[in-house]
């Protein structure tokens, strides 16, 4: 917890809509609660890694790389420049771990995500990182399925 | 046997049909109306302390639920239905004087509250249909209520609410202590007085 006065809203996003949707959320909340932004982007495994073997240092620098243009890119469309208090690109195969780390060294008070509704296999409904962010996250977590007009929209 | 939603459907406080209306200021973070489900257990008076903080924050108002979702088919073996009835009524009464000692000594008087005793036998199911019906913008609640487990990290009510909520959800997690004090992984919390 956030021993400062400002609050800290933690946003987690893979750069997909439903990120995306979980971003404009906590941007607007944000505004509300006088609180600032921290943003973070886990690569969660390499595809050079998989295809290249061991000596991939070049092609991992490039994917950190790209992947921060785009978390760059995110925070310009949600519009989130001015609340911006860290962004963040980090590689670890477990997602979750990444954020729950993020989480403790920017005194998160809460983070917020969207989650996606995808009917029909309900032990995949939230998405299967969110799900375990809601386990291992220490500060309360805030869940944004997808709204009727979203739903219609897709 | 009695056919326990039929009675369900009688004492119910609230009608649960699902309404199409879509929380308008969900989507835009606007929250005005918050809504926290309360079963008494320490995690979810742990939910309803940081939906007050929050409510205090954002000026909103907060609409306090207690569900009663095992009264009728516990009784139902024991006492028949007129009678059963009365002990219900009974339960809800105290219920009703729970969550009115919970407001006087958590909420005060600075934040605009509102308290409701449903009955219903699901609870996650009560939970979503009273936030679409009361048009809350969120629901704050713990990970796990009276029955959760403490090894099951999220319970399942929580869980199905999330899956289930048109509106965002913010789950409380309850502290590290809590985890390591209470060997028999029962997050037991019956603070009501």
């Amino acid at each position: 917890m956030s021993r400062s006065n400002t609050m800290i809203i933690l946003v987690p996003t893979d750069f997909s809509p439903t990120s995306a949707r979980g971003m404009a959320y906590a941007r607007d909340l944000a505004k509300r609660l006088n609180a600032r932004i921290a943003v973070i982007h886990v690569i969660d495994h390499h595809p050079a890694q998989m295809r290249f073997g061991a000596s991939h240092s070049v092609f991992e620098d490039e994917i950190v790389i790209s992947a921060r243009d785009a978390l760059e890119t995110a925070i310009d469309c949600a519009d989130v420049r001015d609340l911006l208090y860290k962004a963040c690109v980090e590689v670890d195969p477990s997602p979750e771990d990444a954020i729950a780390r993020f989480a403790t060294a920017v005194g998160a008070d809460m983070i917020v995500m969207g989650t996606h509704g995808r009917t029909g296999v309900p032990r995949f409904f939230l998405g299967s990182v969110a799900e375990e962010v809601l386990k291992s996250a220490r500060c309360p977590v805030l869940t944004i399925g997808p709204t009727r007009e979203l739903h219609h929209a897709a | 046997m009695i056919p326990v939603d039929q009675v369900a459907c009688t004492l119910a406080t609230k009608s649960t049909t699902p309404d199409s209306m879509s929380p308008t200021g969900a989507s835009r973070g606007l929250i005005r109306r918050i809504l926290v489900p309360v079963d008494f257990s320490r995690t979810s008076l742990r939910g309803l302390d940081h939906a007050i903080r929050l409510a205090q924050r954002l000026d909103a108002e907060l609409a306090i639920v207690h569900i009663l979702d095992h009264v009728i088919i516990d009784s139902a073996y024991y006492v028949p239905l007129t009678q059963q009835m009365e002990f219900d009524q009974q339960v809800v009464v105290d219920a009703r004087k729970d969550l009115a000692n919970l407001i006087r000594d958590k909420v005060g008087t600075e934040i605009s509250c509102s308290t409701e005793v449903l009955i219903y036998p699901h609870t996650d199911v009560a939970i979503v249909d009273h936030a679409v019906k009361s048009n809350v913008d969120l629901i704050v609640m713990g990970t796990h209520g009276r029955e959760g487990l403490a090894h099951v990290f999220l319970g399942s009510v929580t869980e199905s609410v999330i899956r289930k909520s048109t509106c965002p959800v913010l789950v409380v997690s309850p502290p590290m202590e809590w985890a390591a004090e209470s060997g028999n992984g029962q997050v037991v919390g019956s603070e009501s007085s």
